[in-house]
């Protein structure tokens, strides 16, 4: 009976034994030996993806939001009308009795600055580093929080993020760092803003534009839609085979 | 003297009285007045709007913005371009050069050729300055042309050829290769020729066919574009298919029928690409459109339909033209002539524009409330009044109709009615459900005339197709209408000119697109009565009352009894009368049938708008709330119903497996919904009405904050709940409908949730990477989430097993994030696709029959396969690039470089080549790259080369005699002199100016001194070539 006691005992211990040795080496491979910069770039690499995604996830909904609201995510009252569930802004304001209206001046400026304070809002509850380090032979240190830069070019919108990362080995002076994280998303935002800004040259101009005459002269690239919801219109702009779609209004008077 | 003192008193209050009224008075207009806010405190510029919405610390003004010196408008020149018709403030405050010109007036908004590399972009000086710096920051290089497809042809002239770097080998442009052809690494641009001829670039010639620029071509096994094999063209109609690899219509081959368009027979049949034609929605010209009616453009572009409404009330009217069997259509404005005195104008319309007929004679701002100032209605104009004559000539004779009489005959009281009806909405008239209603239109007096509109009349405002009023008049009508002779009776019907006012037709729209013709419209009309009266009737229309007898003179029995005869007579021939019966006709606004059966109908049709729902009957209310959303817009709503909307539940659609329990006001779900299921509660409401939903019982409408699914009005609405365990929900909900009657009572709804343990098996929400996803190729562990609706337990394996023979586990957490619960394992991946199959087991041991099958793919190793440039570059500009291949997407990858980290995004990325144009200093660079594709793969390499400047003199490669010429070849392009004598460089006769190959005539009989320099001065010694 004492034997099997023992012998209980030293299996215990066995193990206990056994459970040491394996956190020994996984601690030798984690947290007691210093880093390699292969190690620490390793790790970059799933910062900068984990930023990316964020980046990604919290730029989709305004970017698409700022093309349904006509290039404006902010729309006080009066500046817009309420179609096809969007609150469509205005981006030429009606001349009392004239045809023609004037041009809001919507300006890419404009719009990048307010797609940078929603992203920047966005990451800043998005991107959380700190547990890249926890438990790990390195730290992740960080300033600040991210500052954001857009570019509204023809086809994608670029989200340039300032966000000065350092993985600093706990163990030695080895150390890594990125300052800058750029992340592009594939909506023409660019592109539909200069037709919009074509239309509205008609627009001011002339009173109208074609849209019919538009398509064709660009072969057909565009797909435009203008609706009439009194007394305004609306007009919806698409790339041919792209659901994106920029739709803007123009105010009208009732006649 | 009491009396005097109240009287005092009484006159004080009056007078105090009227000022506190007026003073209030002022208050309230001065808060509602509109006026031109320079900045409204939203940080809107130049904005018409109420004054407590302006910015204090900026200028308001009580005119249009237009008007103001702040916010008048001109041309603002920012970001590059000159945007007309443009607010000064607005322009000013956004960092723009406002001007009062025109952009037409101003130099730098003319438009010119920008040629950046090899593209040409047709814009202004300032836009082309604006894309370079942006770029390259280098000298722009901006050109004048006439037109834009003259900047396009400036591009297309360089020639097409072989780029061949380092193996790969692409088409492109001189320019785009940026290379020079070197003739012993056989690297470089070839020039005109296809890259599968050339052999050091192994590819396959016409491997596949491809589209490109519209055209269709044969491409290599490199995927380049080599011969063309069909020239598609838009403007025939077709255009390159991806899909088919050849030349496809952009033809519409069908189109929708419209069968009540009978003005155009191709309507339903096939168009042409950029055709556009006119619809209808009731019969259009001659006064017959109906109230409600709207037109609308129909385009065909790349096989899609496009329906374009014209302006609503009819203020837009659709005209179209055939030319060669192409038609063109335009919504062009209603000039409809309101004018009801003018001549006949063709140039005029016969659609009169709608107004707002629901509003009765109320009065409005805008010609759209029918009402107006003077206290009448534009219906009011047709109100008319015919007087008819009626006479008797004696006591024997009956009492006859004299003049006037057609006024009391059905021409007449259809012609008023058309008349009426002619003024826009008013009158008796058809909807466009062609429903009639005459309400509007009514005929009174003391006469016999038909107090309604004749059939057949009716059938003719029931007409489809075009049509274009009286514009070809008769001169017979004109000569009978100015034959009438009403005067004689104290009144004249201006008739006439009611009726010229409306007539005609469009003729030539200035303005209107070119190529597009005008119907020939049918003359059709008001088949316009003769009023003129008899003449002699003239004489008849004073004289009233009885004529007196001739007196009996002489004596005589003999000739008493004569006397007595022809007095008789006289009496009975004499006593003649004459009469006025009048005949009213009274014009008021047209009035829709009654009832509101019909108002869902209005979403049949192309568009549904306020005009058209409330043409459709008395009680429809139009929601523009669902405006544009394909919801139902119009609903049938009783004006005096001030009833809150009735909510009951919509068993159908109630999660299946539940039933109801009423409530006094509500219902219950039974049984206790399972733990973790997503339920969904339905409800309907007796009309179209919006919902919210409250956790508290007893709030007001307005103050709960959620909507009950969503916030458009609707008879069915959803939503879908959670349910915790051991959770008793309880919900209030309130709805309004769309006049605004909201519920005061709570609708409950409440179930309770079953405790556990559940019986349903736990439901894989989603996972991390997710199915279908491709993984990095160097991963043989993945870290792999899976994210379940309850806490479980997971196994998976690589065969499709029960739960128990699952061989391994995944760790799970019992706690939830965000309402998911994770499990974690590490995936041991191979390469390719990998399957996983996936089963989980919850707290109360319910386990999953199936499994859930997880397909992830390891990706390829992600490789550069080309980086440039390298070794020592003599210019300024040089272009990073970088060609990778493999990875997840074939190569398709985000590229990034910079001098110690790669942490700046190529210009051109995301995809599998990657260029970044720079302009650098003279040194030595090392760039570090980096690339990473979808699936996290990531290459990483170094970029090193020089830029430096040129001090070796051009090197002869080869010499030789071609025919009479002496060739020389170099090792870079250089420009060569000759002269017989010795010389110095520039005073000698030249052979070719920056060209690798020199070749000139050449006399073997003469001494020949030659000098040549490279593009960067340094001179060759001096070369002899003797007889």
């Amino acid at each position: 009976m004492q034997k099997r006691g023992q012998v209980t005992t030293f299996v215990i211990l066995g193990i206990i034994i056994v459970a040491l040795i394996l956190i020994f080496l996984y601690a030798r491979e984690t947290i007691i030996l210093p880093p390699t910069v292969d190690d620490l770039n390793l790790e970059m690499d799933s910062i900068r993806k984990h930023i990316n995604d964020c980046t990604l996830n919290v730029a989709d909904d305004p970017i698409r939001t700022m093309g349904l609201q006509g290039g404006y995510l902010a729309t006080p009252e009066g500046t817009y009308r309420n179609y096809n569930d969007s609150k469509v802004s205005y981006l030429c304001y009606s001349i009392e009795d004239s045809p023609t209206c004037y041009n809001r001046l919507l300006l890419l400026n404009g719009m990048e600055e307010e797609l940078k304070d929603s992203i920047e809002f966005g990451l800043k509850n998005c991107i959380d580093i700190n547990n890249f380090g926890r438990f790990r032979n390195f730290d992740v240190l960080t300033n600040n929080d991210p500052k954001v830069d857009i570019e509204i070019l023809s086809n994608k919108v670029l989200v340039n993020i300032d966000y000065p990362v350092t993985l600093k080995s706990k163990r030695d002076s080895l150390q890594v760092n990125q300052n800058k994280f750029a992340v592009s998303l594939d909506y023409p935002l660019g592109e539909l803003y200069d037709v919009a800004q074509e239309l509205l040259n008609g627009e001011t101009q002339l009173g109208d534009a074609d849209i019919l005459a538009y398509m064709v002269v660009n072969q057909g690239k565009y797909k435009l839609y203008k609706q009439k919801p009194y007394p305004d219109k609306v007009y919806i702009i698409r790339k041919e085979g792209n659901p994106f779609t920029f739709q803007f209004a123009v105010q009208g008077q009732p006649s | 003297m009491q009396k005097e003192v109240k009287a005092y008193f009484q006159i004080l209050i009056i007078i105090f009285s009227t000022f506190a009224i007026s003073t209030l008075n002022t208050t309230s207009v001065y808060a509602q007045s509109k006026v031109c806010c320079e900045k409204t405190i939203d940080g809107e510029y130049c904005q018409f709007t109420t004054a407590d919405k302006c910015d204090s610390n900026s200028n308001a003004a009580s005119i249009s913005c237009e008007q103001t010196s702040y916010c008048n408008i001109g041309t603002c020149i920012v970001e590059g371009a000159c945007i007309s018709n443009a607010a000064r403030t607005s322009c000013e405050a956004q960092g723009g050069k406002f001007s009062n010109k025109p952009s037409s007036s101003i130099p730098e908004c003319q438009r010119g050729c920008c040629l950046t590399g090899n593209q040409c972009n047709y814009e202004t000086e300032l836009k082309c300055q604006l894309r370079n710096s942006a770029l390259t920051n280098s000298e722009f290089d901006f050109r004048s042309v006439g037109s834009e497809q003259e900047c396009l042809s400036l591009c297309e002239e360089e020639q097409q050829g072989c780029c061949v770097n380092f193996g790969s080998c692409t088409t492109t442009s001189e320019s785009e290769c940026g290379i020079s052809l070197n003739p012993i690494t056989e690297q470089g641009f070839y020039s005109g020729k296809f890259c599968s001829s050339l052999s050091q670039c192994s590819c396959k010639s016409k491997n596949n066919k491809g589209c490109f620029d519209g055209d269709v071509y044969w491409m290599d096994s490199c995927g380049n574009r080599e011969q063309k094999i069909e020239d598609c063209n838009y403007a025939a109609g077709t255009v390159c298919s991806p899909t088919t690899l050849k030349c496809e219509s952009l033809d519409c081959e069908d189109t929708k029928d419209y069968p009540n368009n009978v003005h155009d027979s191709e309507i339903g049949g096939p168009r042409e690409n950029g055709e556009s034609w006119c619809i209808y929605e009731s019969g259009t010209g001659d006064f017959i459109d109906k109230p409600g009616s709207r037109h609308y453009r129909i385009s065909c572009i790349n096989n899609e339909e496009i329906v374009e409404p014209c302006r609503d009330f009819r203020e837009e009217i659709c005209v179209q033209g055939t030319t060669n069997g192409f038609t063109e259509a335009g919504c062009i404005e209603n000039n409809f002539n309101t004018n009801n005195n003018v001549e006949l104008d063709s140039s005029k319309t016969t659609v009169p524009p709608g107004n707002e007929f629901w509003r009765g004679d109320r009065v409005g701002i805008g010609s759209k409330y029918i009402g107006n100032i003077f206290g009448g209605s534009t219906c009011s104009v047709a109100n008319k009044q015919c007087p008819v004559v009626y006479v008797k000539k004696n006591r024997v004779s009956s009492w006859k109709c004299e003049q006037n009489c057609e006024c009391e005959e059905q021409p007449y009281i259809d012609q008023m009615a058309k008349l009426c009806k002619a003024q826009g909405d008013c009158g008796a008239d058809f909807n466009i459900l062609d429903v009639y209603s005459e309400a509007g239109f009514k005929v009174s007096g003391d006469g016999k005339a038909p107090k309604s509109v004749s059939e057949s009349e009716k059938q003719n405002w029931l007409r489809k197709g075009v049509y274009g009023g009286l514009n070809l008049l008769s001169e017979e009508f004109q000569k009978e209408l100015e034959e009438v002779q009403l005067s004689d009776i104290g009144e004249k019907l201006s008739l006439g000119g009611t009726l010229l006012g409306g007539v005609g037709f469009f003729a030539n729209q200035a303005g209107f697109m070119s190529g597009v013709g005008f119907y020939k419209m049918a003359a059709g009309g008001f088949e316009f009565f003769s009023s003129a009266g008899a003449a002699e009737a003239g004489g008849a229309v004073v004289a009233e009352g009885a004529t007196t007898a001739t007196p009996l003179i002489g004596i005589g029995v003999a000739f008493t009894v004569a006397v007595v005869v022809i007095a008789i007579i006289g009496f009975l021939m004499s006593g003649g009368k004459t009469k006025i019966k009048y005949v009213n006709t009274t014009c008021n606004p047209w009035v829709a049938p009654s009832g509101g059966n019909n108002c869902e109908e209005c979403d049949n049709f192309e568009s549904c708008t306020e005009y058209k729902c409330k043409s459709l009957g008395q009680s429809c209310t139009f929601i523009p709330e669902n405006e544009g959303t394909g919801r139902t817009s119009c609903v049938n709503q009783d004006p005096n119903d001030v009833n809150s909307p009735i909510i009951t539940a919509w068993k159908e659609n109630i999660t299946k497996g539940y039933t109801i329990n009423d409530l006094s006001y509500g219902f219950e779900l039974i049984p206790s919904v399972e733990p973790y299921q997503r339920i969904n509660l339905a409800i309907q409401t007796n009309e179209p009405s919006q919902c919210k939903i409250s956790t508290e019982a007893g709030v007001d409408y307005d103050t709960i904050l959620d909507f009950f699914g969503d916030s458009f009005f609707d008879i069915n609405h959803n939503m879908i709940l959670a349910s915790l365990p051991g959770d008793f929900n309880k919900f209030y909900i309130k709805c309004q409908d769309a006049v605004g009657n909201k519920n005061n009572r709570d609708f409950t709804v409440q179930y309770s949730v079953k405790p556990g343990p559940d019986l349903t098996a736990p439901r894989i929400e989603g996972s991390n990477p997710e199915n279908f996803d491709s993984v990095q190729h160097n991963i043989d562990n993945l870290p792999f989430t899976l994210y379940l609706n309850e806490p479980s337990e997971c196994k998976y394996s690589l065969n499709d097993l029960e739960y128990n023979l699952m061989p391994k586990e995944f760790s799970c957490d019992e706690e939830s994030d965000n309402n998911l619960f994770n499990c974690f394992a590490l995936l041991e991946m191979k390469s390719g696709d990998n399957e996983f199959f996936i089963r989980c087991k919850d707290k109360s041991d319910n386990v999953n029959v199936e499994s859930y099958l997880l397909n992830l793919k390891r990706s390829t190793e992600l490789n550069i396969t080309l980086k440039e440039p390298s070794g020592e570059l003599y210019f300024n500009d040089a272009v990073l690039k970088v060609v990778t291949s493999g990875g997840a997407e074939n190569g398709k990858a985000l590229c990034n470089f910079g001098i110690n980290n790669a942490d700046i995004l190529f210009l051109n990325t995301n995809s599998n080549v990657h260029t970044q144009p720079l302009t650098l200093d003279f040194g030595n660079y090392d760039y570090k790259i980096s690339c990473s594709d979808k699936s996290g793969n990531v290459i990483s390499d170094d970029l090193q080369f020089s830029i430096t400047k040129d001090i070796n003199a051009p090197k002869i490669f080869r010499i030789f005699k071609q025919g009479n010429d002496l060739v020389l070849i170099f090792n870079e392009e250089s420009t060569c002199e000759y002269g017989f004598s010795s010389f110095n460089f520039g005073s000698g006769q030249l052979i070719n100016q920056n060209s690798k190959i020199q070749k000139f005539n050449f006399d073997e009989d003469s001494l020949y001194y030659i000098n040549c320099q490279d593009q960067f001065g340094n001179p060759m010694k001096e070369l002899r070539i003797a007889p």
